[in-house]
């Protein structure tokens, strides 16, 4: 048993580790990228928006298409709305 | 709107094929201030709809015509309802006799988004901040923030010359309060400024060597109040841990993540607590 003990203890010392908390590195990367790919997605940032109003109205002139304007407080791209 | 009406697929249909579309944040939120022209433009449409006694307002869905008059408008609390969009859209699109536009015009105008830092620093550690509900709100989707920390600030998540494997510090408050102050959930009430971190302890510690990469733990907790709407109290509990990664010949984090092991947001309706889980996760992007 004591042995193992030592055995143990000079192989974690050989792997450079500490004695801090252990995380679950899996489930910590997992939970980052959940998020990422909800904040990345919605089906609303499919639409081709342009840049700007100027921009849209430019382009609308040149292709005698309208513009959807959609004004709003916050920001709707980073869900602070 | 962007989890209701703009996500429903007809309404998407139409507005990309036969509009170009454009959203405008009132206050510029995350962004950079507007450009003038942009500002004229939408002056003259508000001047439009109130001179003809069209909908209008700050949360407000306009159909502009090429020769700049407005052909619809919708109020926020109609335009969110997939059906009332649906219909003042195709009302539009047979009146006017619309065309679809080509797919080489739509790909020739549609830009990527924009928010996110505005010219971040050269030696700048740049995280994103993410934060979602997950039970009743959930369809509330997940919010973004964008944290800069300067060299000078980043560096306290590394250990110091004399730093042991096991060896812990805890991370200057100044330093850990600049991620955490956006740990709120999405909400109508999105503005950073509404939030007090009540309290904050983030303890790193040296965990792992190996080889030529350091690698450090993050556990804490966090305390916050947020609002959820203008007069609802809120408070955000949670627990956090990270793990960084950085290179121990130049000191460069290779690789920082942050996510809750366990968060919670209770906001008052009527003085009755409304609880909900949370999730949170920060990442390096630069």
């Amino acid at each position: 048993m004591r042995r193992w003990t030592i055995v143990a203890v000079v192989a974690i010392l050989a792997s450079g580790q500490g004695s801090g908390a252990a995380i679950d590195e899996n489930r910590l990367q997992a939970q980052v990228q959940r998020l990422h790919a909800g904040a990345a997605g919605g089906d609303w940032k499919h639409i081709p928006w342009v840049a700007s109003l100027a921009e849209a109205r430019r382009c609308s002139q040149q292709e005698h298409a309208p513009v959807f304007l959609f004004t709003h407080d916050g920001n709707m791209e980073s869900g602070r709305c | 709107m962007r989890a209701s009406s703009l996500s429903h697929p007809t309404v998407r249909a139409l507005i990309s094929k036969y509009f170009l579309p454009v959203w405008l944040s009132r206050d510029q939120y995350q962004l950079a201030p507007r450009a003038k022209a942009d500002h004229q433009e939408l002056l003259r449409i508000d001047r439009y709809t109130r001179e003809h006694k069209m909908p209008g307002g700050s949360v407000c869905v306009f159909l502009v015509a090429p020769n700049g008059n407005v052909l619809g408008s919708l109020r926020v609390h109609e335009a969110t309802k997939a059906d009332k969009l649906l219909s003042l859209l195709e009302e539009v699109i047979q009146r006017e006799k619309l065309t679809p536009r080509s797919a080489e015009a739509i790909k020739a105008t549609a830009s990527p988004m924009h928010t996110g830092i505005q010219n971040p620093e050269r030696e700048g550690l740049l995280l994103h901040v993410m934060t979602r509900l997950e039970e009743r709100r959930a369809h509330y989707g997940v919010s973004e923030d964008w944290v800069e920390l300067s060299a000078s600030e980043w560096r306290h998540f590394l250990p110091g010359p004399r730093t042991g494997l096991g060896d812990s510090w805890k991370v200057p408050d100044e330093v850990a309060r600049k991620i955490v102050q956006y740990f709120y959930p999405p909400s109508p009430n999105w503005k950073a400024q509404a939030t007090t971190v009540r309290n904050c302890t983030l303890k790193a510690t040296l965990y792992n060597r190996p080889r030529d990469e350091g690698v450090v733990h993050l556990a804490g907790v966090v305390e916050l109040s947020h609002p959820f709407g203008r007069d609802s109290p809120g408070v955000v509990k949670a627990s956090v841990v990270g793990v960084i990664r950085y290179r121990l010949t130049d000191d460069t984090i290779t690789s920082f993540q942050m996510a809750s092991t366990e968060a919670n947001y209770a906001w008052l309706w009527r003085g009755k607590p409304q609880p909900e889980r949370m999730s949170i996760a920060v990442e390096k992007l630069r």
